[in-house]
């Protein structure tokens, strides 16, 4: 029978066995995965925090406490880190003395908080509005408009939307209160419409057919 | 002639009824809704204000985060307008193209390299384990001062441990003035690696059993570096299982050091007569 979360943590915790952490990571590696890439933009780097949170995960199991869910215990650390990346990338990009270059804008790794991109932008590298969104297409377009979002905005809608956490759940794992997670979900979406609403039809239920 | 004084009276009538009604509507309604055409602006700008408060809840509405009261009251707005249900609709469609988004997958599994990392930079955290490896030989210890002032995130323990060993500089001087000294201090240097003596082994490998007890081993170590001999032939020395242990120092990550050394400043390191400089550095008292 497989071990729950919680057992697995008090074995390891007693016995020291590295394979029994093994078996949380593997647990939760593509989630975590999922949520650094969503927030990041860059599989490398999403990879790398990927392991850096379970190298803290594995620092602070002292401090996890059975009463609470693993998977958004994990999540805090994931955004946290994803968080501190994207400020880091951030007070980088300030630093730094650039020309303006929009095509400087379409590599993956600059997609961490959107910043400088507008959804001209993201549309001039696919499809016109009156081109087929074939699944695959609406997708990418999908991906790269919620890197456009604000960081704060980003977060909630992809621990929600993708993620499947409750409001109560995100509002721990973000720090702040419902309301707030409400909110920002809720702006969040309604910016996320307007940017895909020109490749949609007018309902927003089917991607334009006609090419 | 009758036809017409009906159609006079029902003009007079009609004429007066409009002086009534406008002389009465004023004090009724004192907005601005006297006209039909104002009355139905304000009716849609109420109409209006009530589809932006619905708006916003439309969302927590559609993931069933909103209170009783709250999801009643959306309700019955939707229930009437088509405006409010489009755009629950529409709303509803985004967030299911975003379920929808297929998971980004990892290119490797990463338990491994993250089982590795966990190997060369941190200790398994043991419920209580406090084991010391019988492998362990006797080499000369290396606790790298440097370690502990790099180390910037411990600056609030190095402040403690600056205090703590303010007042061991301060217990030594009593101590050497008194002329007591032959009791106690050979007795601390024994005390420190007996906290860890007789805890039960845990189950590991022997290069898990070194990490996780590095703590004792620098603690180990800690009483070898301390220069203060026991004065009085009936001291008793520090436990050879504990000395042997200071092989594994020299292997000890930078950060277990500094870990190992924070917890046992509360447990009496202050006792070994070591302070620190004004820049966090760890000195031993000679």
């Amino acid at each position: 029978m497989e071990l729950t979360d919680e057992e697995l943590i008090r074995k390891y915790r007693e016995g020291g066995d590295i394979d029994l952490f093994k078996v949380l990571v593997r647990r939760y590696q593509t989630r975590a995965f999922a949520l650094a890439y969503r927030l990041i933009g860059n599989a490398e780097e999403a990879e790398e925090i990927v392991q850096d949170c379970f190298i803290k995960v594995h620092q602070n199991l002292d401090k996890y406490r059975a009463q609470t869910s693993f998977a958004p215990w994990i999540a805090r650390i994931c955004q946290n880190l994803c968080m501190d990346a994207i400020r880091m990338k951030q007070r980088r990009r300030d630093d730094e003395v650039l020309s303006f270059d929009p095509q400087a804008y379409g590599s993956d790794d600059e997609c961490g908080s959107g910043a400088g991109r507008t959804v001209s932008q993201v549309a001039d590298s696919g499809p016109s509005p009156s081109q087929v969104l074939d699944n695959q297409e609406e997708s990418r377009l999908l991906e790269e408009s919620i890197r456009l979002l604000p960081d704060n905005q980003r977060v909630v809608l992809v621990l929600h939307d993708i993620q499947g956490f409750s409001y109560q759940q995100i509002a721990e794992i973000v720090g702040t209160s419902i309301g707030t997670v409400r909110s920002r979900l809720h702006y969040g979406r309604m910016k996320l419409k307007e940017m895909l609403d020109p490749y949609y039809s007018e309902h927003g239920c089917q991607p334009v057919k006609s090419r | 002639m009758t036809s017409q004084e009906n159609n006079l009276g029902g003009q007079e009538y009609e004429k007066e009824h409009e002086l009534e009604h406008s002389a009465c509507e004023p004090e009724l309604e004192p907005s601005a809704c006297e006209h039909e055409l104002e009355h139905s602006a304000c009716e849609h700008e109420l109409e209006h204000s009530a589809c932006e408060q619905v708006h916003e809840m439309l969302g927590a509405y559609l993931d069933l985060e909103l209170s009783e009261a709250e999801f009643a009251s959306v309700d019955s707005h939707l229930s009437t307008c088509s405006t409010c249900q489009s755009q629950l609709k529409a709303l509803e469609a985004l967030v299911d193209r975003l379920k929808a988004l297929p998971e980004p997958t990892l290119s490797r599994d990463l338990a491994d390299s993250i089982a590795a990392r966990l190997e060369k930079t941190a200790p398994p955290i043991l419920a209580d384990s406090t084991a010391i490896s019988a492998e362990t030989t006797a080499a000369p210890p290396v606790v790298s001062m440097q370690a502990f002032a790099d180390n910037k995130r411990r600056a609030g323990t190095f402040r403690y441990a600056a205090a703590a060993a303010v007042v061991a500089v301060l217990a030594a001087g009593v101590y050497f003035f008194s002329g007591n000294r032959s009791q106690t201090i050979p007795t601390l240097v024994a005390q420190a690696p007996t906290a860890s003596v007789g805890e039960p082994q845990k189950k590991a490998s022997p290069t898990e059993a070194v990490r996780t007890n590095q703590k004792d081993v620098v603690t180990a170590a800690l009483a070898k570096n301390n220069p203060v001999k026991p004065l009085s032939k009936d001291a008793k020395p520090a436990k050879p299982r504990k000395v042997e242990a200071l092989a594994t120092v020299a292997s000890a990550d930078k950060d277990d050091v500094v870990d190992a050394y924070d917890d046992i400043v509360g447990g009496g390191v202050d006792d070994y007569g070591i302070s620190t400089n004004e820049d966090g550095l760890y000195a031993i008292q000679l």
